[in-house]
């Protein structure tokens, strides 16, 4: 097996497993992991023979005897970073498709509503799995003070979604409306107050494990 | 499950909202967090181009109807299963007082209906009707499809969500006016052949349109309130009207037109222009009836007499269109078979129904033989109610007596009584001669001597006996003080001499001396009848030049021109007003 991290060739590695020699893909990433974190880096990127399973979870990655393994490592906050600003323009595209939702409910176009009421909740949920990694991975580089709004952004949906889930059970499309048009709306508003210290432009920008 | 019911709910969020509950369900009728933006959103989702009809199957709090004032629409009707109950909720709304303005109620465009829904869509379609056929866009309240499903559907069924477009509407506002296309509307009135032919004549496509298909059985001075065309007969309108597309209606005496003015509201709302030529008083059949004017009716009058009358009474735009020769009598001179005819009605059936209809009490059998006497002398271009104006202002048990109603009926039977005896006397100064008296059996109850031959079609025979006689005597109705009659031009055609009483219409339309003669009283009538019969010469120049005239200037196509163009310079001249102006530094 072939192993790269950042396009340079780290085949070597395989000679310090345990046993050497070992190529088992969990435990070679285990290793990469080991030592990118000693970097203060993580891994961002896996492609086995070309295939991108990044995020992929571990039970798929198991089985697999690959020829060329190839990662990509970044520094957390770095990452931290680009996930805070493509989750703006994220909450940007989501908040036309909620607006377009709570009209087709105001006018009782239902099955064009819930279609669109399906884009949405499966939109919350790319959100919600970005804010996660990136919680997680704050949990590397970034202090609880400065991931505290993150938290609170995340809990705010818990309530607010029981109670869309409750409208649409009721099939009360108006008051659904106004839950998506306004409190929805206005909860993904807050991202832009909760990501403020984590972008690189504040002046009271976070270091590199700042708070650790 | 219980019948829905109105509630106001407080939400954790924003003001008091309208909901409908029913089954243990609660749903809103509007936001409430902002529930004006919500309306407007609303509105900017639908087509609401071209001055539609809103339907809101259920107004709720008056959101939605509120901000549609504000939109160009043709109109707004709301439609609540029970609005009752609806206001009732909504008194109990905080806040509602200070937004009464906005209530459906205010809004004057709009009405809000109630009831079920095939009574619902049936006034919808009247208003559309009513409207002129605009297109429809319905916007259905999300609430109200839940709580009351089955009435939602029964309405949803006719009327689809979103717009629904007008067949009729488009059609016909669409074309604008070219003049081309006529739609008559055919009562059997003898004059509608011809007018028919003369537009064609014209370059016109015309569609007839039979008030009843089982016959004409309406008289042609039936009464505005009496009118009853077939019960289809709006139906096969419209349908005719989004078919073949005219830019005109064209009718006579306003016969055919529904009493509550349900036929000229469509026209008028389609901005189709209506021509109707009075060619009988136009006061007996409207009696004064303001409810038969409109904007887009142009009103044609063969008595000038008429035009200001009807100008009082609302209408825009009347003229003045003469009666004119029918180019089926064109004849070549033959030889004459008599000396003198005469062609006309008795009056006697026609005085005697008037009579009826006035039944005068007997102490004031005197006074009415007097007021006889008195118009019968008067000049001949002079209306009754001048002479009846100056008998009541003297009081006295006539003056008691005659009401609004009966003044009418008087009006018209002097104009009979009195043109009855103008003719009679007429017609008795021709007894012993080669004379002929064409009419009905009635004039044998006025003299069993004159030389009556009994009645003559118009259509068949009435030409040719023009032709067969030297000298037609012509005897106007009183009731034309200016205008001429159809003989006046019809003769002339035929190719023989007619002798009128003078009137003012025949010195404008003809040359008196040159291509037609009058007389003035009874005296000059004989003097001339005798000298055309015995002078051929005279008499064919006379008649040749009638005829040129009539040929020339006096056919029905020459009126229906002179019609066309009166709308057509009019239209144009509406038009040229409401043209933005160019701007100029």
């Amino acid at each position: 097996m072939r192993i790269t991290i950042n396009d340079r060739d780290r085949s070597d590695i395989l000679e310090q497993m345990d046993p050497p020699g070992n190529e088992r893909v969990m435990d070679v990433l285990e290793r990469i992991a080991r030592e990118l974190e000693e970097q203060g880096r993580v891994v961002a990127g896996l492609r086995l023979d070309g295939e991108d399973l990044t995020g992929r979870e571990r039970e798929e990655l198991e089985e697999r005897r690959p020829e060329l393994l190839e990662v990509t490592a970044k520094d957390p906050l770095a990452m931290i970073r680009d996930s805070a600003e493509l989750n703006g323009q994220w909450i940007a595209t989501l908040k036309t498709e909620i607006s377009t939702c709570a009209d087709r409910f105001r006018v009782g176009d239902e099955v064009q509503a819930i279609e669109s009421l399906v884009k949405v909740i499966e939109g919350l949920q790319v959100l919600m799995l970005s804010v996660n990694q990136i919680l997680r991975l704050g949990t590397l580089c970034l202090s609880p003070e400065d991931t505290a709004g993150i938290c609170d952004f995340q809990n705010g949906f818990t309530s607010l979604l029981s109670e869309v889930v409750e409208a649409q059970e009721n099939r009360d499309w108006i008051m659904l409306a106004d839950l998506l048009e306004y409190e929805l709306a206005e909860s993904l508003d807050a991202w832009a107050s909760a990501a403020k210290p984590l972008l690189p432009d504040q002046s009271a920008s976070p270091g590199r494990g700042a708070a650790r | 499950m219980p019948d829905p019911r109105f509630v106001i709910e407080i939400p954790r969020r924003g003001s008091p909202v309208l909901a409908l509950e029913y089954g243990g369900r609660r749903h809103r009728a509007h936001s409430a967090v902002d529930p004006e933006r919500e309306a407007r959103r609303i509105l900017d989702g639908l087509d609401l181009s071209g001055h539609p009809l809103l339907v809101i199957l259920g107004g709720g709090a008056g959101y939605l109807a509120a901000a549609a004032a504000e939109r160009d629409l043709s109109a707004a009707v709301v439609l609540e299963p029970d609005h009752r109950a609806l206001e009732e909720a909504l008194r109990k709304m905080p806040g509602t007082e200070g937004r009464e303005d906005s209530l459906p109620g205010e809004f004057p465009e709009c009405v809000v209906l109630d009831g079920e829904p095939g009574r619902l869509v049936d006034c919808i379609t009247r208003r559309q009707m009513e409207l002129g056929y605009p297109d429809i866009v319905l916007a259905a309240n999300p609430a109200y499809c839940r709580a009351w499903p089955e009435w939602s559907a029964g309405i949803l069924e006719s009327i689809p969500p979103g717009r629904s477009a007008s067949r009729i509407g488009p059609a016909v506002r669409g074309r604008g006016w070219r003049g081309d296309r006529v739609l008559v509307l055919h009562s059997g009135y003898f004059l509608l052949r011809e007018c028919i032919e003369a537009f064609r004549e014209e370059g016109c496509r015309v569609a007839v349109l039979p008030l009843c298909r089982g016959g004409h059985t309406i008289s042609p001075t039936a009464r505005w309130r009496q009118l009853e065309p077939d019960r289809d007969f709006i139906e096969r309108l419209l349908e005719r009207l989004a078919d073949f597309r005219p830019d005109l209606v064209f009718a006579v005496n306003h016969i055919g037109f529904d009493r509550r003015g349900r036929l000229l509201d469509l026209l008028d709302s389609l901005r189709l222009p209506l021509a109707v030529w009075y060619v009988d008083s136009p006061g007996y059949i409207l009696e004064r009836c303001a409810e038969a004017v409109r904007e887009s009716t142009f009103l044609f009058c063969w008595e000038r007499a008429w035009i200001e009358p009807m100008r009082r009474l609302g209408f825009t735009h009347v003229s003045h269109l003469p009666l004119a020769g029918n180019p089926s009598f064109l004849r070549r001179a033959g030889e004459p078979r008599r000396d003198f005819s005469f062609v006309a009605g008795s009056n006697v059936q026609a005085c005697a129904k008037w009579l009826r209809k006035l039944d005068p009490p007997v102490r004031l059998e005197g006074e009415l033989e007097s007021l006889v006497a008195e118009y019968h002398a008067a000049p001949a271009g002079e209306l009754p109610g001048g002479i009846l104006d100056r008998r009541l202002d003297r009081g006295g048990p006539l003056a008691e007596w005659l009401d609004g109603e009966r003044r009418t009926a008087m009006e018209s039977y002097l104009v009979l009584k009195a043109t009855q005896l103008d003719r009679l006397e007429a017609a008795r100064r021709f007894i012993g001669r080669d004379f002929q008296l064409r009419g009905d059996g009635g004039w044998r109850r006025l003299d069993p001597r004159l030389p009556l031959a009994g009645p003559i079609d118009y259509y068949d025979g009435l030409a040719g006996h023009y032709a067969g006689s030297r000298v037609n005597l012509n005897l106007t109705s009183r009731q034309m003080p200016s205008a001429l009659n159809q003989r006046a031009f019809d003769v002339p055609l035929a190719g023989s001499c007619v002798l009128n009483d003078r009137s003012a219409d025949l010195e404008l339309l003809f040359e008196p001396g040159r291509d037609c003669l009058y007389y003035e009283g009874l005296e000059e009538l004989e003097e001339l009848a005798l000298r055309l019969s015995r002078d051929e010469v005279y008499r064919r120049r006379i008649a040749e030049a009638g005829r040129a005239t009539v040929l020339d200037r006096h056919l029905y196509r020459h009126r229906v021109r002179a019609l066309l163009e009166t709308v057509r310079s009019t239209l144009d001249g509406e038009r040229a007003a409401h043209a933005p102006c160019a701007e100029t530094n």
